[in-house]
């Protein structure tokens, strides 16, 4: 039946330095693979890839000018930190622009080695029927409790092309320890922004019908 | 206050949160640096949570904001917007600070360090140590109570998560 499944599935691949990408789709789960083809260990970064934040709007960017779609896995680097306050919210899924309630996570990728991770598009694309449904694509290093209010995407229309984000660092050492965190200071700051962009256009089987309500 | 919702205080290094789901979620202390609440006004919770870790380290470091953090609108650049700083606490202090995220919930959290920080300021612990009056051996009857206080712990400054704009 897998075998089935993915002769059927779309193959399609992205180059990205040192990233080799696959992916193929299973019944409601995109699998995407990751090479690491280069001699140093990798970090994906890896925090949204679970619920609740699995579930948010706020990682689905439209680029109006340039028609694309983007399912972006890149840090909302005010709203992650290397440890939480101690007024914890659990399941919100708004918290993920809410300070001091995310921790960065990653998944390492050693040289020469693949991962994969599942995305079950049920929930990734679980809000495809309501209102406000995407947001206007904005700066992840930038965006703040003013501009968030912002990104309320007007109803667009015409063929957007659908892409993929995902983050990769190289080191992650004062992104999650807490006191190395606080303590490091500027170098973490500085830490938090040193990663490289992989961008994976990906043609889903599945219809989903990409609205902007 | 007008609080009415219950505010369970748990003593420990982990405790476990049930959900208005029936679902549960093990919480540990060490997630909020040794002490964290979580509250039903902001959570699929019925009733507010606030466990405390008595082993928990009392000096920790955080990061404290300075007058360029409220003129950026809160942004978090080191050592342009906010410095490390450490600060001391207690078991009991702890407990008062999560308290202070029951009194001041919705609030500005600035609330909960003016609330912290005048517990901090009134609380002298009372202990009770035996000392040796002269000429006595130990173990002799002539040993005597004598009351020490402790020093008022020191304010602690506001932080990224502590401050008159967040919430």
């Amino acid at each position: 039946m897998i075998i089935i499944a993915m002769l059927l599935s779309c193959m399609t691949r992205a180059q990205s330095n040192d990233i080799e990408t696959n992916y193929k789709e299973i019944n409601d789960t995109l699998i995407i693979s990751f090479i690491n083809t280069g001699n140093d260990t990798l970090q994906l970064f890896s925090t949204y890839f679970e619920k609740p934040y699995i579930f948010s709007k706020v990682l689905h960017k439209v680029d109006a000018k340039n028609k694309e779609y983007k399912v972006s896995f890149l840090p909302l680097l005010p709203y992650l930190s290397g440890y939480l306050t101690d007024k914890l919210i659990l399941t919100d899924v708004n918290k993920i622009t809410m300070v001091g309630q995310n921790l960065y996570s990653f998944m390492e990728i050693l040289p020469k080695n693949k991962i994969y991770i599942k995305l079950p598009l049920s929930q990734l694309f679980g809000n495809v029927n309501e209102k406000n449904n995407v947001v206007k694509d904005f700066d992840n290093e930038t965006i703040n409790g003013k501009n968030l209010k912002d990104i309320t995407l007007s109803k667009q229309k015409g063929e957007f092309e659908l892409l993929f984000e995902f983050a990769f660092y190289t080191e992650v050492n004062l992104l999650v320890e807490r006191d190395l965190y606080i303590e490091s200071g500027v170098k973490t700051y500085e830490q938090t922004k040193k990663y490289e962009i992989l961008k994976l256009p990906v043609t889903l089987e599945k219809n989903i019908p990409l609205n902007f309500k | 206050m007008g609080e009415e919702t219950n505010t369970n205080i748990v003593y420990g290094a982990s405790t476990q949160i049930t959900m208005n789901d029936g679902t549960t979620q093990t919480v540990n202390a060490s997630q909020g640096g040794g002490a964290l609440t979580v509250l039903a006004s902001e959570n699929n919770v019925s009733e507010n949570t606030i466990l405390v870790d008595p082993n928990a380290a009392t000096t920790f470091n955080v990061q404290a904001v300075n007058g360029s953090y409220y003129s950026s609108g809160g942004a978090v650049i080191p050592a342009i917007t906010t410095t490390t700083a450490s600060v001391t606490s207690s078991m009991q202090n702890a407990t008062w600070h999560e308290l202070g995220h029951v009194v001041y919930q919705g609030k500005t959290q600035d609330k909960v360090l003016n609330f912290d920080n005048t517990t901090r300021s009134i609380y002298q612990s009372t202990k009770m140590v035996p000392t040796r009056a002269p000429g006595y051996d130990k173990g002799a009857s002539g040993y005597k109570m004598k009351a020490y206080y402790s020093t008022p712990l020191a304010p602690r400054p506001p932080d990224v998560t502590h401050n008159r704009i967040y919430r």
